[in-house]
């Protein structure tokens, strides 16, 4: 394809690009532009200098992070983590969609939906405060009512006990709706002369899930889940930085939020960005296996 | 004749957004020269934004306050106040790094702040104004050798060949000037009462811990909930000042050969973190004490669920203003004097009073002569009265060489029972131009603090006859700490000596004595690695001959 024959195909959809322009824009200035500052990693960043104009470092702050003593502790966290999160969280919108896909009355359909939603329009600290106020030990309505049900009061959050299980549950909480949208699109996108022909067939409804809908949004799944595996290495550092305190230090200390402290927090720049490259690495490293193993299992892959 | 309209009102509404862009980008906050009256017309009327780099400080509710009017009317300049809400060390370094300076920074004189402020000076981010300081008496003042304590002139004034960027605030002028906060263990009275415990008859770590037992097992309510038998504000502060009945309590111990080590080595540490471990272990002390954010930790107060407070007394005397006020007999009351190791019975409590605050010129800093201008009237003697009690004759009036205050504001400002000094703020105090008013002068230039009511002062001195029966003397001694910054090891040994805090506090939390000692040593092991050793056997020799802080209470 000639320079001019892509152009002249472009020209013709301009109307296409045009919709596409604000996410490359945005892609562009929130993902390329930043890449500028990748140097600093290498670089003993000073404020004078900045990116390009503080001395050359090499490797130091790399070996710095790896000298560290709770480093294998804050990666080994960051895969728990994301892993708890991407096996449970993962399946939990594909089933959300499927069960939403089965109720027949409308209207109930599209109150669970909306309600489903709204958790992720909410941002992770009026989460946090909701969940530090329900789940209190002292006068929670949680733990007000296990005490009814003779039970002590728990204290859930900052509690090694229960810390997975409240980082999981609150992630699935708050993304289990938005991310349904996209299976439910790939739902409605499946040919109801399909279902027909397996209720011909004497296909149950469980029968029709299994063998009409979830091959239905296998596709769209399978280009989730390598895109999930890119963040393994991140396991969110907005609810891990209010989530996690001293009492879950050793299981709950992730990479984001060790960024954000040592950079931010302590001024270490350069380590930040050191210990932020590698986490992006892994991550890209991560995408290209996986990417090539569902491209041999299934045909079905990002590139 | 509509296209014509419509063009007419196309190209009038494009001028009138050009005209109004253009406007935009001129600078409305140019120096102008100020047609008023007085010493002020020489004056260039300027706007500086000043950092108030103090988490939780907020400002006035209303645009013109009567101090800043009078600063205003004295100085050409008007402030623009930004207040830091969360991590003070975050804020200073997001600062440089992002460049979003303002013209002028003020803040806390220690920690990650100061070493913040510290690195953007030296890496010529702001302003020198050593050639200037002749024209600014007040701000030479403060900061002359002799006015400011050895290790921090040192580490923070004079550490720039000759060039001056950082100016100190609020370190005492004279021995009658320094203030000691009270820090301490109290105790709400009623309950004291009813568990049969005369708070001044706890002495001992020992007695302490029995305390707040009999206090759990009475099983007392507020507010319909169990009260925690000991808490303290937000993120823990200040729960951990028990420390001092096992070590001397400064960051340094003397090792008994005559040499230092940190203290975070010692035997007290591990006493001292096992203890606290037993504390949160046996429900003691309140779980979430070192998690929970300052609304939820001042509702407990609030509502009387404490019954033991860890912090300084004003902070305690605020938070209970209004259940104390509701609930008479309920006024928190200290607890002890507890033991302090190695102090001998008749000790003076050692005090570090030596300025609590930084301010400096950003290179940024739109108009760096009315900065300089505004800073060293703040300084002055009338700039100082001026942010501490209000403008005379409008708030207070110099009765008998004494400020005496107005009845009016006087009243005004003790039935404020917010505890967030809205009254006050909206006058102009409390608002920031406190903690940029030179040396502390409140009692050798000033009249004492006029706006405390006769009631809390007496609680207060009351206070300071249990807490400080042999008085207090103010540390001048180094502290090692500031000397092993000099060491070539401390780049690396930084980000480990860093994480003693966070190691305590998991410790702490620790499922065992044994994994509590564990997180310690693991952490002791990595500061030894990043040279830790090298550079305390460097700050050794240093301070040798020296007086070194070893002996140290809150404050």
């Amino acid at each position: 394809m000639t320079a001019s024959f892509l152009w002249r195909r472009i020209w013709r959809h301009r109307v296409f690009y045009l919709f596409l322009l604000p996410g490359v824009v945005w892609f562009f200035i929130f993902s390329y532009v930043p890449l500028f500052g990748i140097q600093v990693a290498f670089r003993d960043y000073t404020f004078s200098g900045g990116f390009t104009g503080s001395p050359w470092a090499g490797l130091k702050y790399f070996q710095q992070f790896f000298d560290y003593y709770k480093s294998e502790e804050i990666i080994r966290n960051t895969i728990v983590i994301s892993f708890l999160k991407l096996a449970i969280g993962f399946p939990m919108p594909i089933l959300l969609a499927i069960l939403l896909n089965e109720v027949h009355r409308l209207k109930f359909k599209k109150v669970v939906q909306t309600l489903s939603y709204l958790p992720y329009f909410v941002s992770w600290i009026v989460v946090v405060t909701l969940m530090q106020r329900l789940l209190s030990p002292y006068g929670g309505p949680l733990n007000e009512l296990l005490s009814i049900a003779g039970i002590e009061p728990i204290q859930f959050l900052y509690n090694p006990n229960w810390f997975y299980q409240v980082i999981v549950g609150s992630e699935v909480w708050k993304n289990i709706g938005w991310n349904s949208i996209i299976y439910m699109a790939a739902i409605a996108g499946i040919d109801q002369q399909q279902y027909e022909a397996a209720k011909i067939d004497g296909a149950n409804r469980f029968r029709q899930i299994w063998h009409v809908t979830l091959p239905g949004v296998r596709n769209i799944a399978i280009i989730l889940f390598i895109l999930s595996i890119g963040s393994l290495m991140s396991a969110g550092y907005e609810q891990l930085l209010l989530l996690s305190g001293p009492p879950t230090a050793s299981i709950g200390s992730v990479l984001d939020v060790h960024v954000i402290t040592s950079g931010i927090g302590e001024g270490r720049l350069s380590y930040a960005a050191a210990v932020g490259l590698f986490q992006s690495v892994i991550g890209l490293i991560l995408i290209l296996m996986v990417n090539r193993i569902a491209r041999k299992v299934s045909d079905v892959s990002l590139f | 004749m509509k296209k014509l309209y419509g063009k007419g009102a196309t190209l009038l509404l494009a001028a009138a957004l050009a005209i109004g862009s253009l406007a935009g980008c001129t600078n409305n906050e140019e120096p102008a020269e100020t047609g008023g009256e007085g010493g002020a017309s020489s004056k260039k009327e300027v706007t500086l934004r000043v950092l108030h780099n103090w988490n939780g400080s907020t400002g006035s509710e209303v645009d013109m306050t009567p101090v800043e009017q009078v600063i205003k009317e004295k100085t050409g300049v008007t402030v623009e106040w930004e207040y830091t809400t969360g991590s003070e060390t975050e804020k200073v370094n997001a600062i440089f790094a992002t460049q979003d300076l303002p013209d002028i920074y003020t803040g806390p004189a220690w920690g990650g702040e100061l070493d913040g402020i510290i690195k953007a000076a030296k890496e010529d981010q702001l302003i020198d104004f050593s050639d200037k300081l002749d024209q600014y008496p007040n701000l030479a003042k403060s900061i002359a050798k002799e006015n400011v304590p050895p290790a921090l002139y040192e580490k923070a004034i004079d550490a720039y060949d000759g060039k001056k960027y950082l100016l100190l605030q609020n370190q005492p002028a004279t021995d009658a000037d320094g203030i000691d906060w009270l820090y301490g263990f109290y105790v709400r009275k009623d309950i004291a009462e009813q568990i049969g415990v005369d708070p001044q008859s706890v002495k001992t770590k020992d007695d302490f811990y029995s305390f707040l037992q009999k206090i759990k097992d009475s099983n007392l309510e507020a507010n319909g909930q169990p009260v925690i038998p000991l808490g303290g504000f937000s993120n823990g502060w200040a729960v951990g000042i028990g420390n001092t009945m096992f070590y001397g309590g400064a960051g340094y111990v003397d090792k008994g050969d005559g040499l230092l080590e940190n203290a975070f080595f010692s035997e007290g540490y591990d006493e001292y973190t096992l203890y606290y471990r037993k504390l949160l272990s046996e429900g003691l002390l309140d779980a979430e004490a070192f998690t929970q954010t300052d609304p939820i930790a001042k509702e407990k107060i609030s509502q009387g669920r404490v019954a033991v407070l860890a912090a300084h007394y004003p902070a305690i005397l605020d938070a209970t203003k209004e259940y104390a006020k509701a609930n008479p007999g309920s006024e928190f009351v200290p607890v002890g004097p507890l033991e302090w190791a190695g102090a001998e019975s008749n000790r003076p409590v050692d005090l570090g009073i030596q300025g609590n605050n930084v301010t400096a010129i950003t290179k940024a800093a739109k108009d760096v002569d009315a900065a300089l201008r505004l800073l060293d009237y703040l300084a002055s003697d009338e700039g100082f009265m001026l942010t501490r009690y209000g403008v005379e004759g409008v708030h207070w009036d110099m009765v008998d060489g004494k400020p005496t205050p107005k009845k009016e504001w006087f009243d005004k400002f003790a039935n404020d029972t917010s505890g967030k000094l809205i009254e006050r703020k909206n006058q102009g105090l409390e608002i920031g131009f406190n903690s940029m008013s030179g040396m502390d002068r409140i009692n050798s230039v000033g009249g004492g603090d006029i706006w405390q009511d006769q009631e809390r002062k007496e609680t207060m001195d009351n206070a300071r006859k249990i807490l400080r029966p042999n008085g207090i003397k103010v540390i001048t001694g180094y502290n090692p700490g500031d000397v092993m910054i000099k060491h070539e090891k401390w780049e690396m040994l930084k980000p480990s000596m860093d994480k003693t805090g966070d190691a305590w506090k998991e410790a702490v939390y620790a499922k065992s004595d044994e994994a509590a000692l564990k997180i310690l040593n693991e952490l002791r092991e990595q500061m030894r690695k990043t040279g830790y050793e090298e550079a305390m056997q460097y700050t050794n020799e240093q301070l040798k001959d020296k007086e070194v802080v070893t002996m140290q209470l809150p404050n």
